[in-house]
């Protein structure tokens, strides 16, 4: 669910000055919430685009077939806060399945960091994320997921079962909450600043 | 709770980007899949310069329309005009490249952020106040 801010939602003539853009990613397992945690606080409803790979055959298309989809579906979701001071902020959710790993290269170019987003029910599934962020060294934070408000783990079970050192920052959060990806994504930046200042 | 291996992956992880099935939409792109410049990052914003000639591709004047009235990033262009990010970057890339279109901030490095201190002191209270 999105929260419209008419004053900050609306277009943007393009006669200003451009506002900055930045991104953070939201990882996690497929179906784990990342959807709904960049709706929860997200000025549009998350749109849908796909990446390098795609279902559709569009335009000039020699076949004449213009409605023939391919299996393959590589959709990944996004949404947009503009935050005072021109800036504007991207959330975009990764593609599901490790096999779009390479296709996150692109994503994470440039980005603040991570939220990797974790179902502890399906710990298993974040562990490409866990393995990708650490391998690049991306700031990122794990943030337990607690479906129904409820934590079935404590976050020091997870963080072992994770193997993820004591500097990467966790927590509890619920996708749904505008208030708690808030802070989700206050904790992140803030690991991010502190790794910048090394 | 079965427990993570760490086994990082290697860094130098390839950039192995199109599967032939992903052929075809590039033919409006003349089946370039990269626009000659550095590559736009998905969240640099477009905007149009003037009045672009009518003779351009439909899904070129597609983007003008798009973006005439406000500020969008490549993953907007991507999602309103339901093509994929690759085609969208190439077809940007153009329409600067022929002097029609602008594309804002689109200075990232690596894996580095690109964000200096004083950006993230900015995300940082910005997001606080919501």
């Amino acid at each position: 669910m999105a929260f419209p801010r008419s004053d900050l939602a609306a277009p943007t003539p393009t006669t200003g000055l451009a506002p900055t853009t930045v991104k953070i990613v939201v990882a996690g397992g497929f179906a784990v919430g990342k959807t709904t945690l960049i709706g929860s606080i997200s000025d549009i409803e998350p749109l849908r685009t796909e990446a390098a790979l795609t279902e559709h055959s569009v335009g000039v298309d020699d076949a004449g077939d213009r409605t023939r989809k391919t299996e393959t579906t590589v959709a990944m979701d996004f949404g947009r806060i503009a935050l005072p001071g021109n800036l504007w902020l991207y959330l975009f959710g990764t593609p599901g399945q490790d096999r779009f790993l390479f296709m996150w290269d692109d994503l994470v170019r440039g980005a603040i960091g991570a939220v990797v987003l974790v179902d502890t029910d399906r710990l298993e599934q974040c562990f490409p994320a866990v393995d990708y962020f650490e391998a690049r060294q991306i700031p990122f934070v794990v943030a337990v997921n607690c479906f129904e408000g409820v934590a079935k783990h404590q976050l020091e079970d997870v963080r072992e079962a994770l193997a993820v050192p004591a500097h990467v920052p966790m927590m509890y959060t619920d996708a749904r909450s505008r208030m708690a990806t808030k802070q989700t994504l206050v904790l992140l930046v803030q690991h991010a600043m502190k790794r910048l200042a090394g | 709770m079965p427990g993570r291996e760490r086994a990082p992956q290697p860094d130098d992880h390839g950039h192995v980007v199109y599967e032939s099935g992903s052929i075809r939409p590039y033919a409006v792109t003349g089946g370039r899949t990269r626009s000659k410049g550095e590559l736009i990052p998905i969240e640099a914003l477009v905007s149009v310069i003037g009045r672009p000639p009518v003779q351009l591709s439909a899904e070129k004047l597609r983007i003008v329309g798009l973006a005439m009235a406000q500020y969008l990033s490549i993953a907007e262009l991507s999602a309103h005009m339901q093509m994929p990010v690759g085609v969208v970057r190439v077809l940007v890339g153009d329409l600067v490249e022929e002097g029609h279109a602008r594309v804002h901030g689109a200075v990232a490095s690596a894996y580095n952020p690109a964000t200096t201190l004083s950006v993230l002191e900015s995300v940082l209270d910005g997001i606080s106040a919501l």
